[in-house]
């Protein structure tokens, strides 16, 4: 009889077991389904900047931009005009720059400047300056200051516009640092149904 | 001799005719003390229900996935998508997005502050058109950092796509914030500027809650 009871025990153990087995391997029954839908976006920024960069003149020879590629542009003359070059190196084409001129030095006179974009590099000769492209008044009677500006900037990315910088005065003697910075703001920007 | 046969070998003779004679009957009418049983049946017919959800372009748009070259500050680039749930059941309220970026970089994990990749998504009531919804729009998540913790809650949900069957055409916005100077054809650092990364978009929708019936 003893033998027979302790056998019972052991088959009751083992069902236990085995329920209990079963049961874990069971999905619960509050478990909930879940449906995915994937898809992906591949995004590449672009690049927006400008190049001042020294413009290429023969003469009068110190109206030049220094250093090559320079920034801030200094522009130190004897004369009346300085020449340099902006150029779209990025990817975005610009609407706009902002010119921030202060002075860097000697200064005869009143500082009125004018700044006058060339789609062309200019002609140069003696105290005479040609435009051979399309001309476009960018500043014109400016002091020192921040300025932005519409106008002289290159139309697309590749572009280079070629600037004059010019004193109001005969004789005019000037050092002044121009700053050329274009950023998001000044990008055209667009958007996109695709 | 032969009649002096012991009398108790007769006697052992008859009781074992007498046992095999009992135990015959025994076999033969032993089963009349078995349980009877009866049986009563019936049929139950189950088709458990699917969970889909699929995700195609709208109309003549691209849809996903896309290729955005060039980003600037300021563009947005919309594509139309049909987010459908093509299963058989509903879904519950608390669709989600997520996303992961392949590789991280500043237009995604906010490492510049205030710049970088956003997403927003409006559905309209009807087919987009160029561009443009003739029905009713409704925000479904505003403009959201992708450098923002995810998955995001998409809002109006009973709207998107929740029962079986239902379409939700979707307009899905990717937006490019920054604020940067190049200086001299320098870019500044760090940038977000000629970056590039493939984001993995992921909707999910869990099903209904479960119900009891009667019947």
């Amino acid at each position: 009889m003893q033998r027979t009871a302790q056998r019972a025990s052991e088959v009751a153990v083992a069902l236990a077991t085995l329920l209990s087995a079963s049961l874990a391997s069971m999905p619960s029954a509050s478990a909930a389904q879940v449906a995915l839908a994937t898809s992906t976006s591949t995004v590449t920024a672009g690049l927006w900047g400008a190049t001042p960069t020294a413009a290429s003149v023969t003469s009068p020879p110190d109206c030049q931009a220094s250093p090559s590629p320079c920034g801030p542009v200094t522009l130190s003359s004897s004369y009346s005009h300085a020449y340099f070059n902006l150029w779209d190196t990025g990817t975005e084409a610009l609407s706009g720059a902002v010119y921030d001129i202060s002075p860097a030095g000697n200064q005869a006179g009143p500082l009125t400047l004018d700044i006058t974009a060339c789609s062309a590099p200019w002609l140069n000769f003696l105290w005479f300056s040609f435009c051979t492209g399309t001309r476009t008044t960018v500043l014109s009677g400016v002091g020192t200051g921040t300025f932005p500006v519409t106008q002289g900037v290159p139309p697309n990315p590749g572009d280079v516009t070629y600037l004059q910088v010019s004193c109001s005065g005969w004789g005019c003697q000037f050092d002044v640092t121009i700053s050329i910075s274009v950023g998001p703001a000044d990008v055209v920007t667009a958007t996109t149904n695709a | 001799m032969t009649r002096g046969l012991p009398r108790r070998s007769v006697a052992t003779k008859l009781l074992a005719s007498s046992a095999v004679v009992g135990g015959a009957l025994a076999l033969t009418f032993g089963g009349a003390f078995a349980t009877l049983t009866a049986n009563a049946t019936g049929a139950t017919s189950v088709t458990s229900g699917t969970l889909l959800l699929t995700l195609a372009k709208d109309g003549s748009s691209a849809g996903l996935p896309e290729t955005i070259s060039a980003m600037a500050p300021g563009d947005a680039y919309n594509v139309y998508v049909n987010l459908n749930n093509t299963g058989t059941l509903a879904s519950a309220a608390g669709m989600t997005l997520g996303w992961s970026a392949n590789p991280a970089n500043a237009l995604t994990n906010g490492s510049i502050a205030n710049e970088g990749l956003a997403v927003a998504i409006t559905q309209c009531s009807v087919a987009w058109s160029a561009g443009s919804c003739s029905g009713t729009t409704t925000t479904i998540l505003g403009t959201t950092p992708l450098s923002a913790s995810n998955p995001v809650s998409l809002s109006n949900v009973p709207s998107l796509a929740a029962s079986s069957g239902q379409l939700a055409h979707l307009q899905f916005q990717l937006t490019l914030a920054g604020n940067e100077t190049s200086t001299n054809g320098t870019l500044p650092s760090p940038t977000i500027q000629g970056l590039s990364t493939t984001i993995t978009w992921t909707f999910t929708e869990t099903q209904r809650a479960g119900t009891t019936t009667n019947a």
